[in-house]
């Protein structure tokens, strides 16, 4: 029977962890080609212009943009709203208008996606909320969001991330929506 | 290749792991009949396979009873929660499945390692290999623990930033792949699938009970894990299956539960509480004497 030495068996799992975090750091820049929404997701027509900044994306330009994921959405009453800022001024206001990307999907299943095809570059900061009564408005009760909400960079429902620390380059963004009420 | 970077929905992926899954399961019961025929040709075939071919399908419906009922809420929980502090963001496409896969079975290759070197996981783990025979209704020979451990070595690649849909899925493509292998109808392959691929060869070394065949062969997919971390035995000599005390009973209960029974009876008969409690983690070929 084989009986590997300690030193091969720890070397072994080096290895293994290194192949682990080469392969999972090349898939998170692999492009996404396809379409922009899940099954699962009606897409409604925004309020405003979807993008100000960038130039439409020409077809060849398919695979580049930003791929937003919201978890963790609890219902499906209301819509998400989900803006992407790339100012620091217009991320702390929270001011749709000023965003570079923005959206609102109306959800069916605890995650919603959303491809902005014409945002190429950044570093963008993505900001959700679950406008559960549809009056555009991140509602309060005293300090605490009584509806739900989701920063990128924010490490656990009560962090509210600078937008240095909201802010990537990253294609892929994976956030999850947190209700403290 | 645009298909390899198309999103994919996690409704598309369950969708996807339901049909490997279950539709593997009527192609492995229909492949069952072949090698009971093949068995009936070659007059090898006894009371005892069949017997033993039901109670392997009876510790599969317990093994399902125990993870679905007791465990699959803990399993998903503990996904999602890993799935909140992963390393990387990664989207769920073709190519990152391909990827999570190999993961899969590296990690699959650990875990299996891990089953076979440690008596508290060779407890649970020993209830496949107790079969005295091998076929593929061998593959489905469950122990009461078998869906506790894969949790501790695939969570790392969730955590890297792998969809749990995605992790679920892969996991259940090492496992089906493997479940083809628990065959003796199929001799050994061309050398340069024997070379890279996990083989019906390969696993019936793997249930070897003959001496130079012992833990060896653990890969699920891939039998290069095994021959870069020097546990790859080749096939060269007729295989005796089951364990090395054999299990002389068909009774599912008795099967399933054997693996516990012989762990609890065998830590008892160690010397004081810590070398009772250190026997739950020392290797199943170790004993006081030696």
């Amino acid at each position: 029977m084989p009986k590997p030495t300690l030193i091969r068996t720890s070397a072994g799992v080096a290895a293994t962890a290194l192949l682990g975090l080469t392969v999972a750091w090349l898939c998170s820049l692999l492009p996404l080609t396809g379409a922009a929404t899940s099954s699962s997701e009606q897409l409604l027509e925004p309020r405003t212009s979807v993008t100000r900044h960038h130039a439409p994306a020409s077809d060849a330009d398919e695979g580049e943009g930003l791929d937003v994921e919201i978890h963790g959405i609890r219902g499906t009453e209301g819509r998400i709203l989900i803006m992407v800022f790339d100012r620091a001024t217009a991320y702390r206001a929270y001011d749709y208008e000023q965003s570079v990307g923005y959206a609102e999907i109306r959800p069916r299943t605890s995650t919603v996606t959303h491809h902005f095809r014409q945002l190429r570059s950044g570093p963008y900061a993505v900001v959700a909320i679950h406008d559960a009564n549809e009056d555009y408005e991140l509602n309060m009760q005293g300090d605490v969001p009584s509806e739900g909400y989701a920063a990128s960079g924010a490490k656990g429902p009560y962090h509210e991330p600078s937008f240095q620390e909201a802010a990537s380059r990253a294609r892929h963004r994976r956030l999850a929506m947190h209700y403290l009420r | 290749m645009n298909w390899l970077t198309d999103r994919i929905s996690e409704e598309e992926i369950y969708a996807w792991e339901l049909l490997v899954d279950d539709g593997f399961f009527v192609i492995a019961l229909a492949f069952l009949f072949f090698e009971v025929a093949r068995y009936a040709a070659q007059r090898a075939l006894s009371w005892k396979l069949l017997a033993d071919a039901l109670t392997n399908y009876a510790t599969l419906a317990m093994f399902i009873g125990v993870n679905t009922v007791l465990l699959s809420g803990a399993y998903v929980s503990a996904y999602l929660l890993a799935a909140e502090f992963s390393l990387f963001s990664i989207p769920i496409s073709w190519a990152s499945v391909l990827a999570a896969v190999l993961l899969a079975d590296i990690a699959y290759y650990w875990e299996h390692r891990f089953a076979h070197r440690v008596n508290l996981a060779w407890a649970t783990h020993s209830v496949h290999h107790s079969s005295p025979f091998f076929n593929i209704s061998v593959a489905y020979r469950f122990g009461p623990m078998d869906g506790v451990w894969p949790i501790f070595f695939h969570i790392p690649i969730v955590l890297l930033g792998f969809n749990p849909f995605v992790v679920f899925f892969a996991e259940v493509v090492v496992q089906v792949y493997q479940t083809a292998l628990h065959t003796e109808s199929i001799g050994k392959l061309p050398r340069p699938i024997e070379a890279v691929l996990n083989t019906p060869s390969h696993h019936r070394v793997h249930h070897g009970a003959n001496r130079k065949y012992l833990d060896a062969n653990y890969a699920g997919i891939l039998i290069i894990w095994d021959r870069l971390f020097g546990t790859f035995v080749e096939e060269d000599e007729a295989v005796v299956y089951g364990l090395v005390k054999p299990l002389d009973s068909v009774n599912p209960i008795t099967a399933f539960f054997h693996g516990f029974w012989r762990l609890i009876r065998n830590a008892l008969g160690c010397t004081g509480f810590w070398g009772k409690l250190l026997y739950f983690v020392r290797p199943p070929d170790w004993s006081e004497e030696g």
